[in-house]
């Protein structure tokens, strides 16, 4: 295990106080495996990412209980000075806008050198990484700026700094939602490679199920501040559990979805200020019971190795039934 | 009935030395959707804008009903254009922040004097019934709004000329998967109701494959293939398509 996360919550402030945004989450990404974190814009699944490393501002909110065992230690629990050696080094970041994460008025192999971890022999590591990434164009070009390539190229400069201090974690956040979906396939065949060939471990953090799904080993679905199924790819696919999953995937635009009316998910996801008593889904969902408002379910194991935070199991039958 | 008919039109901005648009030719029959798919800059917004006289094309020539747009007076125009609407992309930058909903549909009466002054305030009401709002939102701002329901009211406004052509410039590209859902569904239902014609802009060939009957496959300011929904998913001639086709399948 590379990386451990327990019953992490994070609190954002607000106008009313505290809220809590992520609320409890459980998470295990092991060396060389691609984990993906699904879920909808305000779900909560940027702050685990900026949580990993404690990069969440203070006058912004904070960290309230859990553990991060990175390495077998304790993230939360290390001086700044350690924390330093971790951040962009053995943990990095791609983020969704290549442009807004390059700095427009240095060059590319000024901002690559700058993620090296030693300088020396700068220019051959460089171009060892601009040929990774898949930049040969642009080895030996020392004055090419950011606003001089294109979005995918960008994004392709942003993952080589990632990789630059040979980390053995990096977190994508929506590393292709800003890019056309030719390039977006690029992106991630590139990223697949990388990730085979210094056996990486990811973090892939996405709104879109097909993405992750083409990436990911196990996949985390996430609603309102927890998880609410998790799971191998195949089977999340195959037989999703949580309704919310299966809404997730029904609404997935496709040929074979064609105008048949899609089973989207009414409504839309609740403020953290005003979440539901019970399960978080429960207004939403139309499996709905009189149970579900009760008590908020526990995140517990379901056949073919998922686990899910439902009280009801739901059949094909069920699942494939027209709404009502 | 052919509804629309485009003619060789060619569009170059003084800016840029390549055409936006290169020579494009096309039909759109009453009734139907018809998709549009390429990615950003291949021409297909300015496409639209060219349709609806937004822009003038160098070339070429559009008929709306056998009468062409290009020779209508700007007067004439107008008046046409009740007929022919357009749903934007973000609906964040679509609406006015300091406009509240009720306003923003209300402005469409004042443009085109459609709209008698006493069944204004009713007419707005359905609007946003169709949509699925109701007249709750009458008296809130943008801000107040998920992207979703903005988004209801980009085609509440789009519907309030009784228009019998929209184009939809990409109405989902912002929304996440599940809203995605919704506005698609309520797109597909209109349509079906009202018996309307769209032009159904995307890049995402899942998302044109799920709501169009043809489809048009541009590339560079071209058609590189266009077809049914049918022939271009199960068998895409161009190497373009073909690599679009990938890009949005989930591997199994």
């Amino acid at each position: 295990m590379l990386l451990q996360i327990k019953n992490l919550k994070i609190n954002y402030k607000s106008d009313n106080g505290l809220l809590e945004v992520v609320r409890g989450v459980d998470l295990v990404i092991n060396q060389g495996e691609c984990v993906g974190l699904i879920g909808e814009s305000g779900c909560g699944k940027t702050t685990i990412g900026l949580g990993i490393t404690k990069l969440i501002p203070e006058r912004k909110g904070n960290i309230s209980a859990g553990e991060i065992l990175f390495e077998d230690k304790d993230i939360l629990k290390l001086n700044p000075e350690e924390l330093r050696n971790i951040r962009g080094k053995k943990i990095s970041y791609v983020f969704q806008e290549p442009f807004s994460s390059l700095n427009p008025v240095f060059t590319i192999y000024e901002q690559i050198k700058e993620s090296l971890k030693e300088k020396d022999d700068a220019d051959n590591r460089i171009a060892e990484i601009l040929k990774s990434v898949g930049l040969e164009k642009i080895i030996g070009r020392k004055n090419v700026y950011p606003h001089e390539l294109s979005g995918g190229m960008q994004q392709r400069v942003v993952i080589g700094m990632a990789i630059a201090s040979k980390p053995s974690l990096v977190v994508l956040d929506e590393p292709t939602t800003a890019l056309d979906v030719t390039i977006q396939r690029q992106i991630l065949d590139l990223i697949l490679g990388l990730k085979n060939k210094m056996n990486l471990s990811i973090l892939f953090i996405s709104h879109d199920l097909r993405i992750v799904f083409n990436i990911a080993d196990n996949i985390n679905i996430m609603y309102a501040g927890k998880i609410v199924e998790a799971g191998p790819k195949e089977k999340i696919i195959s037989n999703p559990s949580h309704p919310y999953t299966m809404g997730l995937i029904d609404s997935i635009p496709s040929f074979k979805n064609r105008k048949g009316l899609f089973n989207a998910i009414e409504g839309r996801a609740p403020l953290f200020s005003e979440l539901p008593k019970g399960c978080k889904f429960y207004p939403r969902c139309r499996f709905r019971i009189d149970g579900c408002a009760e008590k908020e379910p526990e995140l517990k194991a379901v056949s073919g190795g998922q686990a899910s935070r439902c009280i009801r199991t739901i059949s094909a039958e069920l699942r494939s039934a027209a709404p009502n | 009935m052919e509804l629309l008919k485009i003619d060789n039109l060619y569009k170059t901005f003084k800016k840029h030395k390549v055409p936006a648009v290169n020579g494009v030719s096309f039909s759109i029959f009453k009734g139907e959707v018809l998709g549009l798919v390429g990615e950003s800059g291949c021409g297909k917004s300015t496409l639209a804008k060219l349709i609806l006289r937004l822009t003038r094309p160098d070339k070429g020539s559009i008929f709306y009903k056998g009468k062409d747009l290009l020779r209508v007076s700007d007067d004439g125009m107008r008046k046409t254009r009740k007929a022919l609407q357009i749903i934007f992309q973000d609906p964040y930058s679509s609406l006015d922040p300091r406009m509240k909903i009720g306003d923003v549909i209300e402005e469409v009466y004042d443009i085109h004097e459609n709209v008698p002054d006493r069944d204004r305030k009713n007419k707005t009401i359905e609007l946003l019934e169709t949509v699925g709002l109701g007249k709750t939102y009458l008296n809130r701002l943008p801000s107040e709004l998920s992207g979703g329901e903005r988004q209801r009211v980009g085609i509440a406004r789009a519907l309030a000329t009784d228009p019998e052509f929209i184009i939809c410039d990409e109405p989902v590209s912002s929304l996440d998967i599940s809203i995605q859902a919704q506005i698609l569904n309520l797109l597909i239902e209109l349509q079906k109701r009202k018996n309307l014609t769209y032009l159904f802009i995307s890049h995402d060939l899942g998302v044109i494959g799920s709501i169009c009957d043809r489809v048009m496959v541009m590339q560079s300011g071209r058609f590189v293939e266009s077809g049914s929904c049918e022939e271009i998913f199960r068998n895409p001639k161009h190497e373009y398509t073909e690599s679009l086709l990938k890009s949005v399948e989930i591997l199994n």
